[in-house]
């Protein structure tokens, strides 16, 4: 994984104390990734709380099936793939492939087609101080959501998770061209899904007055 | 080299990732000339670096609120410590009744019960098994709506998403997962779900609802609290 700062021995060392019985240390094992495995569930599935139970299963069978963990390879990433693996069988199991509407589905051109935005709403500053805003942070969650399937996968492993092209490819079994145009195409839809409303709505004050209740 | 608006649309992303996207330097030299002279390419490109440097920033896609808390509980739940690891917790067996020694065995024996007490009240204060609400002095809900909530994670409350007296950073979570957590309906905003007094001579509040569904709502709290 991108983390900045991977310890190596240290990690080594504790998946040994596991092994040797104290498997009360594998939440500190879990602890460093447990944002990447929540994402990586969320990249596959889009609900939240699907994700979170997709991604406790995943650290429980990484932990049952620790033996089979080769320290060849970064724990992170073996964990990733396992929630990646995890998150694919509810998904086959819920049908939600199935659910997708037509035209969202990649169809036989539909990695080449152009794409042609119906919006060119002008969004040139975002502060970062909005993000501190709730109704940002839950535009974005929307937007998120409203990606198809093939997208917001390589949107969050690229852009939420800033992994490189050649892991995101490598983990999600595709191209590394199809993570290429999956993300120009991600990003475009997600920039349609903000814009119109960041053209100035985000810094409005709060959106009833006073003695107006929302929940009346 | 001259671009079209749609050569300079397909090229974007790989311009926003800088060096990492593989464009050469005449292609971003063309696409940066376009994009001075098209104000519909520029919008393009300004709204894809907000994005991506929105989607980078770790507070734009948060942890559900108590994961951490919930994965530790789970795990912990499911994970046995190896066999000899709690005979090691529960002190030396056998050695001591050889000493003969009866003294020198009850003090071993009282050792290793306070050692085990010790134990139990450290793992119960990391994983309380038993549900508690937050704040004594609010009433816990009475039943719980198949909703999304806002919660203070600092707070003690949970409310309406839009709730005015909702003032600090929120996090949107299930309503069941806000009771599990011990957070108690905000009085103002979700005080349908709390129990009114009823006024004197009156029948309670609850009985007007339907019996079945209250009843089923108890159970669900009272399976979410044993939980």
């Amino acid at each position: 994984m991108s983390d900045a700062v991977w310890d190596a021995d240290g990690e080594k060392a504790l998946i040994q104390r596991i092994r040797d019985g104290e498997p009360e240390l594998f939440y500190e094992l879990v602890r460093p990734h447990e944002r990447s495995v929540y994402l990586a569930a969320l990249a596959i599935l889009r609900n939240e709380s699907d994700a979170e139970e997709i991604a406790q299963e995943a650290v429980f069978k990484a932990f049952t099936h620790l033996d089979g963990f080769r320290a060849e390879s970064r724990f992170g990433t073996w964990l990733i793939q396992i929630t990646i693996n995890e998150a694919r069988m509810r998904r086959r199991k819920d049908h939600s492939d199935i659910m997708m509407p037509l035209e969202t589905r990649p169809g036989p051109a539909g990695e080449e087609t152009d794409y042609t935005p119906v919006d060119f709403a002008d969004w040139r500053e975002i502060p970062s101080e909005t993000l501190e805003r709730r109704e940002l942070r839950e535009a974005l969650a929307r937007a998120l959501a409203s990606l198809p399937d093939i997208y917001r996968e390589v949107f969050i492993l690229r852009d939420v998770r800033n992994l490189a092209t050649a892991e995101t490819s490598e983990l999600l079994g595709i191209s590394e061209g199809a993570v290429k145009t999956r993300l120009l195409r991600a990003r475009l839809q997600m920039r349609e899904a903000l814009a119109p409303g960041l053209g100035g709505n985000w810094s409005s004050p709060a959106p009833f007055g006073k003695g107006k209740k929302p929940w009346s | 080299m001259v671009l079209s608006c749609e050569q300079v649309r397909r090229e974007l992303s790989g311009y926003v990732d800088g060096l990492d996207g593989g464009l050469d330097a005449a292609r971003r030299a063309a696409l940066e000339s376009h994009v001075a002279g098209c104000p519909r390419c520029a919008a393009l490109l300004a709204g894809m670096r907000n994005v991506v440097q929105l989607a980078r920033d770790e507070r734009a896609f948060p942890l559900p609120a108590g994961f951490s808390e919930r994965l530790r509980g789970r795990l912990a739940a499911r994970i046995q410590p190896a066999p000899d690891k709690v005979q090691a917790i529960s002190g030396p067996r056998a050695e001591p009744s050889r000493s003969g020694n009866p003294l020198v065995t009850s003090l071993v024996w009282a050792t290793a019960a306070a050692t085990l007490f010790a134990a139990l009240s450290l793992v119960r204060a990391q994983y309380p098994g038993a549900w508690r609400p937050k704040s004594r002095h609010s009433q816990p809900a009475f039943r719980i709506p198949i909703a999304q909530v806002a919660i203070d994670p600092e707070g003690k409350l949970f409310h309406v998403p839009q709730c005015p007296y909702l003032t600090r950073k929120a996090q949107i979570v299930s309503c069941s997962s806000a009771v599990r957590e011990g957070y108690t309906p905000c009085v103002r905003c979700e005080g349908g779900l709390l129990r009114r007094k009823p006024p004197e001579g009156q029948e309670e509040d609850s009985a007007k609802l339907p019996k079945g569904k209250l009843a089923q709502d108890r159970l669900e709290i009272s399976a979410l609290r044993r939980e």
